[in-house]
């Protein structure tokens, strides 16, 4: 497991340097740079003193060389607009972006797990109709749109939570938590409910059940647990996503998250700021898939027995409706 | 006449809402082409000195403003700031040698108790400092302290174009000498960005020196997500007048929807800039009051005149007659907008409407000057992508120069993409449209002329306007400068380098009974007084 971990992290090199010379090149072809920026009214000459202070003037590799020498020394450049470390200002917003996160992904896990397992209990009853055309619902409806109809409701009308910002702790959280978490809840419950439903039929449970083993544990200890692979897959995933910022949430709540200061920065054309956060969120990311591969192991000895014994390539989880990890 | 009325109400909306603070402040006093001016206002200050006790006495003790963009750097002199919504910040945070009056259009004394142009030029202007005031850090504010600011600019061509150096006469006395005579200056000065920063702060903190003012409001650094929010207390040592407010939150709400139910739901108690559609809507909600008022926000249309189709004069009058301005304004649904007949800043002072049968809408007119093109008939107008306003107002002229026979395509690019594009020595573009927040003095109309700057959209490289520009800046004699910017306002309508839209209007809504703003036409806000009685 320790060879896996080590190997995982050092998988991360390539990555990063991956995304930020992609980053670097994609912000450099789109027309204009943070000197067009805060350029303003500037003078040709004023501009041209600019472009040489900011590197603007050599090529888009010379200034990505640059920006990795000081990122080996654990800098990730300051911000020509917002004028700090990008460093300090990724970590002025990840709270914000994990709090939501979390809290999203947790609504999700707690409401769709249950609800997707007696749907496929119920299989073709009430509760399973019911349910996926809750699903459907919440994978329709558009965040922006959720986002204003749960502000108008729950601020406007009752009064009883705050319509932006993350100020005031958990009561802040819960509209853009339920906003960004329905549409993940469909996602889940659907995903939950297919997988209850091919482990169900499997003859391994008619022979529990045979065996006289009562339902609810046939569910709970047998069921549930081989159908976890693609669900811990799918939060995975969607976790992944959260941190990476829900930009449309943010933009609505006025959530300080990393999706609008990713966005922002790129509209501002701070390659910095832009590269920066997204090494960051990158890093964020195969951490959070690492675990679940760790989690995968713990849930699956088979797995757990491949990790061991380094073979981690032949492993492929069967997974519906999300990506492998 | 409606223009005037526009800025007398803006004016008295000013003197309506400047209510919760004590009354007697600063008075007019400086003439605009004096070239001696001399104030004192300790008569003034002595009465401004301590806020009343009781006052504090029934006011919320926290007040929290939304603005749509964000705020990125809390110092003055910072590059890049020079925008409405810093300055909206730095009146509240710091403050300036000189104060514009909106009421009066008259320069008032701030930090500067007195001051005086030296000689007939306006290159020297003697300034007298107030002895009172203290930096947020504690440190007195010193003649030094206003020399290292000047020196400080250094990418505000504004300053950068006729300021010099200082020669310090004393802790509270200085010479501002200038490169050429400029009778504006005073009024440059006046502008949230020229405010006086701390040397010594500065210089021990590079990167955050600059956010130590003298000004009502201090900056609490642990309160501030850059881009997000910034948390203000009240500086209990101000030298001037103090509001009943202890402190003030300013936060980014991006989307114009969040930021009205914000306000509804009484979680913000002002808010900046409605959409047209939601004004309405605001104004329904007896809780809300709403304001619209005329700024000095020009929309024009500029042609690159230094290259490509429109170095034909002939096809730039061709769209100059083309171009219904009321249309425009009907399209963009922007009820309190005014069409700007002249290209020049609706509230300067030598702003003439007498050029207006130049540029009246008239399509046969149009035609006529399309025949002259021959088969210079197409155009490519660039547009800003991150306003709305400038892709339905590209519609709608697409249409009507159709109508005459010129075949516009529209190219949508970002705010970055479009300075790129239209820098002066490099620029690529054929037509653009922008828009400009002019302040109001006349001198500022440099900015749209002046060669290899950024903001001469045009690319006009016209010799008599820039003279016209020097003598027009140094000229005291108030009808002598304005026969030079009436010449300027000739020149471009003969010539149709820029072509002049409309003047926007805009809205701000806030919780009725909020008090203290001070509505400045260019943008300029100030804030620094707000209070809300419970």
């Amino acid at each position: 497991m320790h060879r896996y971990i080590i190997k995982r992290i050092l998988m991360l090199i390539p990555v990063i340097v991956g995304v930020s010379l992609l980053v670097f090149v994609m912000m450099d072809m789109a027309p204009g740079t943070v000197v067009d920026i805060i350029g303003g009214e500037m003078s040709t000459e004023e501009l041209a003193e600019l472009n040489h202070q900011l590197g603007y003037d050599r090529s888009v590799f010379y200034r990505y060389f640059l920006y990795m020498k000081d990122l080996l020394h654990g800098d990730l450049g300051t911000s020509f607009i917002y004028k700090m470390d990008v460093w300090d200002l990724y970590m002025q917003r990840l709270p914000a972006t994990l709090e939501l996160a979390g809290a999203s992904v947790l609504l999700a896990i707690l409401l769709s797990i249950p609800l997707g397992i007696k749907a496929a209990t119920g299989h073709g009853g009430l509760t399973d109709n019911v349910s996926m055309v809750a699903a459907l619902l919440g994978l329709s409806m558009p965040n922006f749109w959720l986002g204003m109809m749960l502000i108008v409701l729950f601020s406007n009308r009752l009064g009883w939570l705050p319509s932006y910002g993350a100020t005031d702790g958990i009561k802040s959280l819960i509209l853009p938590a339920l906003t960004i978490g329905t549409g993940l809840m469909a996602t889940l419950t659907r995903t939950t409910r297919s997988s209850m439903l091919d482990v169900l039929r499997a003859d391994y449970l008619r022979t529990a059940r045979s065996k006289g083993v009562p339902e609810k544990k046939v569910v709970s200890k047998h069921a549930l647990k081989n159908a976890l692979i693609p669900i811990i897959t799918i939060i995975g995933t969607q976790l992944g996503n959260a941190v990476g910022g829900a930009v449309v949430t943010e933009n609505v709540f006025a959530w300080p998250g990393v999706g609008r200061l990713i966005i922002d920065a790129i509209n501002q054309r701070d390659t910095t700021t832009v590269t920066g956060c997204i090494i960051m969120t990158t890093v964020m990311i195969c951490v959070i898939m690492m675990v679940v591969d760790i989690i995968y192991a713990f849930v699956d000895p088979r797995l757990r027995a491949q990790y061991a014994s380094g073979k981690t390539r032949k492993r492929a989880p069967k997974v519906r409706g999300g990506e492998a990890a | 006449m409606k223009r005037t009325l526009s800025f007398a109400l803006a004016a008295l909306l000013a003197v309506s809402l400047a209510g919760c603070g004590q009354s007697g402040s600063a008075e007019p006093a400086a003439t605009t082409a004096a070239a001696a001016q001399e104030t004192t206002a300790a008569q003034e200050q002595a009465e401004q000195a301590e806020p009343e006790a009781t006052g504090e006495q029934g006011y919320r003790e926290h007040l929290t403003i939304a603005f749509e963009s964000q705020i990125t750097d809390l110092d003055p002199q910072g590059v890049g700031n020079a925008n409405e919504i810093h300055a909206k910040l730095f009146n509240m945070t710091h403050d300036t040698l000189f104060n514009y009056n909106v009421e009066t259009g008259e320069i008032d004394p701030e930090l500067a108790t007195s001051w005086e142009w030296l000689d007939d030029a306006c290159t020297q202007l003697h300034v007298t400092l107030r002895d009172d005031v203290t930096f947020h850090n504690g440190n007195k504010l010193t003649a030094e302290d206003v020399a290292f600011t000047l020196d400080r600019v250094q990418t505000d061509t504004q300053i950068t174009d006729y300021y010099d150096h200082c020669e310090i006469l004393g802790d509270h006395e200085l010479t501002i000498v200038l490169k050429s005579g400029n009778v504006d200056f005073t009024y440059i000065l006046s502008r949230p960005f020229d405010s006086i920063v701390n040397k010594a702060a500065v210089e021990a903190d590079p990167d955050f020196g600059g956010t130590i003012g003298t000004g009502v409001w201090i900056n609490n650094l642990d309160g501030y997500v850059a881009g997000d929010r910034i948390e203000l207390i009240r500086n209990d040592n101000y030298w001037g007048e103090l509001p009943p407010t202890k402190s003030i939150t300013i936060v980014h709400i991006a989307n114009a929807s969040s930021r009205l139910m914000a306000l509804e739901s009484d979680e913000v108690q002002l808010i900046y800039k409605l959409e047209p559609t939601e004004i309405e809507l605001a104004r329904s909600n007896p809780d809300v009051e709403v304001n619209e008022f005329a700024t000095t926000r020009l929309y024009y249309f500029a042609f690159n005149t230094s290259a490509g189709p429109a170095e034909d004069v002939n096809l730039r009058k061709a769209v100059a007659y083309a171009i219904n301005k009321d249309d425009l304004i009907a399209a963009v649904g922007d009820t309190g907008a005014e069409v700007a007949k002249t290209f020049y800043g609706n509230a300067m002072s030598y702003y003439t409407e007498e050029f207006d049968e130049d540029i009246t809408y008239d399509p046969e007119k149009a035609k006529e000057y399309v025949a002259l093109c021959g088969n210079n008939t197409s155009l490519k107008l660039m547009v800003n992508t991150s306003d709305n306003i400038f892709k339905t107002l590209s519609e709608v002229i697409q249409e009507e120069l159709r109508q005459v026979g010129i075949t516009m395509e529209i190219e949508e690019v970002d705010s970055a993409g479009i300075s790129a594009n239209t820098r002066y020595d490099t620029a690529t573009h054929e037509a653009m449209l922008y828009s400009i927040g002019l302040n109001t003095w006349d001198s500022d109309m440099g900015r749209l002329f002046s060669v290899g700057t950024n903001s001469n959209k045009a690319i006009v490289d016209d010799s008599r306007i820039s003279e016209l520009l020097l003598e027009g800046s140094a000229c005291v004699d108030p009808a002598e400068r304005g026969e030079y910017y009436k010449e300027i306002q000739a020149i471009n309508n003969d010539q149709c380098y820029y072509l002049p839209l409309y003047y926007c209007s805009t809205t701000i809504a806030y919780h009725a009974g909020l008090q203290g703003i001070t509505i400045n036409p260019t943008g300029y806000f100030d804030y620094s007084q707000i209070c809300l009685p419970e």
